[in-house]
């Protein structure tokens, strides 16, 4: 069956407004087929082919398809799906971290190279937040193995030195795993909110169960929606 | 229903699905009334200045211009209601900014009055009037057809072609003078239904008039030295036109300051000519039998006479075109040539003899096309003109150099050409192809860009900060809440220092921060001049505004994206 | 968007009147108004596919200068910002264009005549064409001031009756005033064929909702039934009546209306897209 638009149809598909098709039917640029000039219509297929000899692009809702609604945008999610692991060894930054990568749920096979890569950004800038926190990450968000955005968090053995801007140890990993960077900001923006507030790292301090960790999280994401941030 | 409906079978059968065809067929229709009002014009005139020849015996024989040119500007002014001009710069303005469109009235009205002012003996020509007469046949066939504005235009050029051919009975002139004064255009499209317009309107005008070649010749047979001589015939040639051009448009403007009624004007003006006309006759309606005496080398007087032939014939088409005479410069141009070219011969002859050249009425040849080319800053034109009004073209090498050079050095004087200089200036000439057709034919209401958020005068710089994060733009502009009323801008490049100090989020009001008074436009300016503006400021966007009323922002993205589009649309066929 | 109204002011008393009625227009329904202050006795108006030429009275050309003033102060009385138009372009130096990008025009109903001869029953040539060209509607004023209070619609089924339809129920929307509908019951004309026609257009909420009353008028003559319109309305009607097509007249029954009544009128020509 063939489709027929009317011109604000035909505006809406080709992403053009309504007065630049009516000036192109005025001008002859665009022949309005059968009708008078004042209700032009358009079969599609027709409207398509004219678009493409002229180059435009056609299809309603290009723009729509861009904001994907991802549910790991919500940090109780990404802590749940990270996992809470306590009593991490580790001597040195770089086992700890190693150890940490391997409770991650990074595909196997990505191990190695996930590894060398969250090595490799402590080395060029310490991930210590302070107040015995650290959020190691990766500098390029692996794309394309499909992982969905989780934060893992390892309670350390022993505290370590991160090299944090207030010099404590640290005895807190959040290992932080995102697709894109805007995931990866979202994330970080909202564990730096929970963190920001003393009455969560003194509870971090207490190497809290999982279910405690998740329901605490919970409320300050609760009180972050609040703020609108 | 509210379609008449001839309008509508002619649409469907023809525009949409066989544009051309219908094009072509348009043009033949064209074509042939406007070569019949070519050849009516032609007829009236002779009639008219027959019937004045029979009043030559009396004293009052001078102010029969003078009459004939008041009776014209009345008929202008008070009956037809025509604007003043001969209208081909209307023309032009018409074909480049307003889709071709021209009024019904225009089709006769310069026809009427150029046949009064030339009958009568004003110095000046019958073709521009019917250029004008035969476009806006063209456009009022178009219009009554519905073609769209695109195929409009070309139906007026084949109305400006069909005229042109039928009056000189030259059709490659009328074809060379559309393309290159009138469309400033040449594509597949438009040539053909042109050129077939040119055919009808020269084969209709043959008919009634027959065929014949305007200023028939004896064989010139010219040389090197001919070619040689063409370039100082050039110079000369083009100094002449640059002198009448600007002769005719300051004896406007004297004109204009004399307060008096248009009519009063005119008849003063012709009066004058006539009183020229009492002692030279010669300079007297559109002369074209000078031109076939000079051509035919039977032209006795000196060069002394020749030259003082040449400013008076100048003098008196300035007086007549100055005061409000109808008519155009094509005649009187042809006839200063051809007088420019004998005068340049005796010179020459005079100087170092003549020997090696061809005959003198061969440099009123080259004259001719020397003063078109030069006046009109149309080398073919000129060219082609020459050749088929004299068949002449055995000369062309030397046509060719002459009508080059003189307009070349023209350009050098004059910017614009004869049509073009006062329309240039009002920024009423828009070629096809340039940038500015292109943003012309945008309108700011297009590219207007209304995914803005706002904010209100009662807000403080916190609910700002809070819009920045939810923003996509670095441009709010601010609205009074009660009446919607626009206030101002806030450009986050100028309150960057401010957004990060937290204590003053409660304190700063937005109204404190902004720009009250920012660079705005309005929704009906041109974008050309938006865009000078941006570049002026150095700004990527800017809010429209109309009146108090904020509509949106237009930014310099948007706009090239929308050009862009808008290039490939109109350059496809 | 932002609608605006043009009007052509006319520097005398009979001016007056008109001009307090396109205030009184822009005023109701939120319009900004553009005013002309002619200099030249001609102006162009370039529409899609025409070109019109209005050659103004020798009224409208009256002391520019004293025009300007008494524009302000009206519109100051009136409580409105004016935005006066001063044309760009001219086609001839004598011949500006006026630009056509407006919502609504108003005109009297003539403006190459004296003001002696307008009267009812005679609409100039000139804002005829205006009217059947442009692509928006024109305020055919009465003779003198004259507020409305509500707005009557003829509405007689055809395409052009739909957009003076919409026209009639944005507008009422806009100014907060009640409408009515006057139908004029013919062969081919009735209550029920109308409403399958409002029902085929997805227009049966809207009509229900906008009109207050749908007077379904029953007489062998027009001319007859049109005391029932009330006096204090702004009646709305298309350019074009149903059937004959004619390019100098509106159409035998608009013809008739706008001979009969002194009521303000906007008339919604072929062309017209409605806002």
């Amino acid at each position: 069956m063939l489709m027929r638009m009317n011109i604000r149809q035909a505006a809406d598909y080709l992403n053009l407004p309504v007065q630049t098709l009516q000036r192109w039917i005025a001008q002859g640029f665009l022949p309005a087929p059968a009708g008078a000039s004042l209700a032009p219509s358009f079969e599609k297929d027709w409207l398509t082919n004219w678009a493409k000899s002229k180059n435009l692009s056609v299809g309603a809702g290009a723009k729509e398809s861009v904001p994907k609604a991802t549910p790991a945008r919500s940090l109780v999610q990404a802590l749940e799906r990270g996992g809470v692991f306590t009593d991490v060894q580790g001597d040195t930054v770089d086992e700890a971290l190693a150890q940490a990568a391997v409770l991650s749920p990074v595909p196997r096979d990505h191990l190695t190279e996930f590894t060398r890569q969250l090595l490799d950004r402590e080395r060029l800038c310490s991930t210590g937040q302070g107040k015995g926190v650290a959020i190691p990450h990766a500098r390029r968000p692996i794309e394309d193995t499909g992982v969905e955005a989780s934060i893992t968090t390892c309670f350390l053995n022993t505290p370590l030195d991160f090299k944090a801007i207030d010099g404590k140890p640290v005895s807190t990993l959040f290992l932080l795993i995102s697709p894109s960077v805007d995931v990866h900001l979202h994330l970080l923006s909202r564990l730096a909110f929970c963190l920001r507030d003393n009455s969560f790292v003194d509870f971090l301090s207490k190497k809290p169960l999982p279910v405690d960790l998740l329901a605490m999280a919970g409320e300050f994401e609760a009180k972050v929606a609040e703020a609108g941030l | 229903m509210t379609e008449n409906p001839i309008t509508g079978m002619a649409r469907r059968l023809f525009i949409l699905r066989h544009e051309k065809v219908a094009l072509v067929i348009a043009g033949v229709l064209v074509g042939c009334c406007s070569g019949v009002a070519a050849a009516l014009l032609s007829s009236a005139i002779e009639h008219l200045s027959e019937l004045c020849s029979h009043a030559k015996q009396y004293w009052w024989v001078f102010i029969l211009p003078g009459l004939g040119a008041a009776l014209s500007s009345l008929f202008l002014n008070k009956i037809v209601r025509e604007g003043a001009g001969h209208g081909v710069p209307e023309l032009i303005y018409s074909v480049s900014r307003r889709g071709g469109l021209l009024r019904f009235r225009s089709s006769f009205s310069r026809l009427i009055s150029s046949c009064l002012t030339i009958g009568a003996g004003g110095s000046a020509g019958p073709e521009a009037p019917v250029v004008m007469s035969g476009s806006a046949i063209g456009s009022n066939i178009a219009q009554k057809l519905g073609f769209p504005a695109r195929h409009r235009i070309t139906l007026v050029g084949c109305g400006a072609a069909a005229a042109i051919a039928s009056i000189f009975n030259a059709p490659i002139a009328g074809i060379v003078f559309t393309l290159e004064v009138v469309l400033g255009e040449w594509t597949s499209i438009n040539v053909i239904p042109i050129g077939v317009a040119a055919v009808a309107g020269t084969h209709v005008g043959r008919l009634l008039q027959g065929n014949s070649i305007r200023f028939t010749h004896a064989h010139f047979n010219p040389g090197t030295w001919d070619i040689a001589a063409a370039f100082g015939l050039a110079l000369a040639t083009a100094l002449v036109s640059v002198a009448l051009s600007r002769m005719i448009r300051h004896s406007g403007k004297i004109w204009a300051k004399l307060p008096s009624s248009p009519a009063g004007r005119a008849l003063l003006g012709g009066t004058c000519v006539g009183l020229i006309g009492l002692g030279v006759p010669q300079v007297l309606g559109e002369g074209y039998g000078q031109v076939y005496s000079l051509i035919h080398g039977q032209y006795s007087p000196g060069l002394l006479l020749l030259c003082a032939l040449l400013a008076l014939k100048m003098l008196a088409t300035s007086l007549t075109l100055g005061s409000g005479g109808s008519g155009g410069i094509f005649a009187p141009g042809l006839v200063v040539g051809s007088f420019t070219g004998v005068a340049y011969f005796r010179l020459l002859d005079l100087l170092f003899g003549v020997n090696h050249l061809a005959p003198e009425g061969c440099y009123a040849l080259l004259g001719m096309a020397g003063i078109i080319g030069g006046m009109l800053q149309a080398p073919l034109t000129g060219l082609f003109l020459v050749v088929d009004i004299t068949s002449g073209y055995e000369v062309i090498l030397p046509l060719i150099v002459v009508s080059l050079v003189s307009s070349s050095v023209c350009r050098y004087f004059e910017s614009d050409s004869f049509y073009l200089k006062d329309l240039k200036a009002a920024g009423g000439l828009i070629r096809p192809g340039t940038d500015e057709r292109v943003l012309e034919d945008l309108q700011v209401s297009e590219v207007l860009e209304k995914d803005v958020s706002h904010l209100h005068n009662h807000m403080s710089l916190a609910d700002l900060v809070a819009q920045i994060k939810t923003s996509h733009r670095n441009h709010f502009p601010v609205l009074e809440q009660e009446t919607g009323n626009f206030l101002g801008m806030i450009d986050l490049a100028k309150v960057r220092p401010y957004l990060f100090s937290r204590e003053l989020y409660g304190a700063v009001l937005v109204v404190d921060i902004m720009d009250p008074y920012p660079p705005a436009v309005s929704p009906e300016e041109r974008l050309t001049d938006v865009l000078e503006l941006m570049d002026r400021i150095q700004a990527f966007s800017l809010p429209v505004v109309s009146g108090a009323r904020f509509l949106g922002m237009v930014s310099k993205g948007t706009l090239l994206d929308h050009y862009r589009r808008e290039l490939i649309v109109q350059t496809t066929y | 968007m932002v609608n605006s109204l043009l009007h052509v002011f006319r520097n005398n008393a009979f001016g007056r009147e008109t001009f307090l009625q396109s205030l009184y227009f822009c005023k109701k329904m939120g319009f900004s108004l553009r005013v002309y202050i002619p200099r030249h006795s001609k102006f162009l108006m370039y529409f899609e596919n025409e070109v019109t030429q209005v050659d103004l009275d020798q009224s409208y050309l009256t002391d520019p200068n004293t025009a300007q003033e008494h524009v302000e102060a009206l519109a100051k009385e009136a409580g409105l910002p004016v935005d006066f138009l001063i044309p760009r372009d001219f086609t001839a130096s004598t011949l500006p264009d006026i630009p056509t990008t407006f919502e609504c025009m108003c005109c009297p109903r003539s403006m190459s005549d004296k003001t002696s001869r307008i009267g009812l029953g005679y609409v100039g040539p000139r804002v005829r064409k205006i009217a059947v060209a442009a692509p928006f509607p024109v305020l055919v004023t009465s003779m003198c001031y004259k507020p409305w209070n509500s707005i009557a619609v003829f509405f007689g089924g055809s395409t052009n009756a739909f957009k003076a339809l919409s026209l009639g129920l944005a507008l009422s929307k806009r100014a907060g005033m009640p409408l009515d509908l006057f139908t004029l019951e013919e062969n081919s004309v009735n209550r029920e064929i109308l409403d399958k026609l409002i029902f085929e257009r997805e227009m049966t909420e809207t009509v229900e909702k906008g009109v207050r009353n749908w007077h379904v008028l029953k007489s062998d003559k027009m001319e007859n039934c049109l005391y029932e319109v009330p006096s204090d309305a702004l009646t709305v009607l298309g350019a074009y009546g149903h059937g004959v097509i004619r390019e100098a007249l509106f159409g035998s029954n608009m013809e008739i209306i706008q001979s009969q009544i002194v009521n303000n009128m906007v008339i919604v020509g072929p062309k017209c897209r409605v806002f």
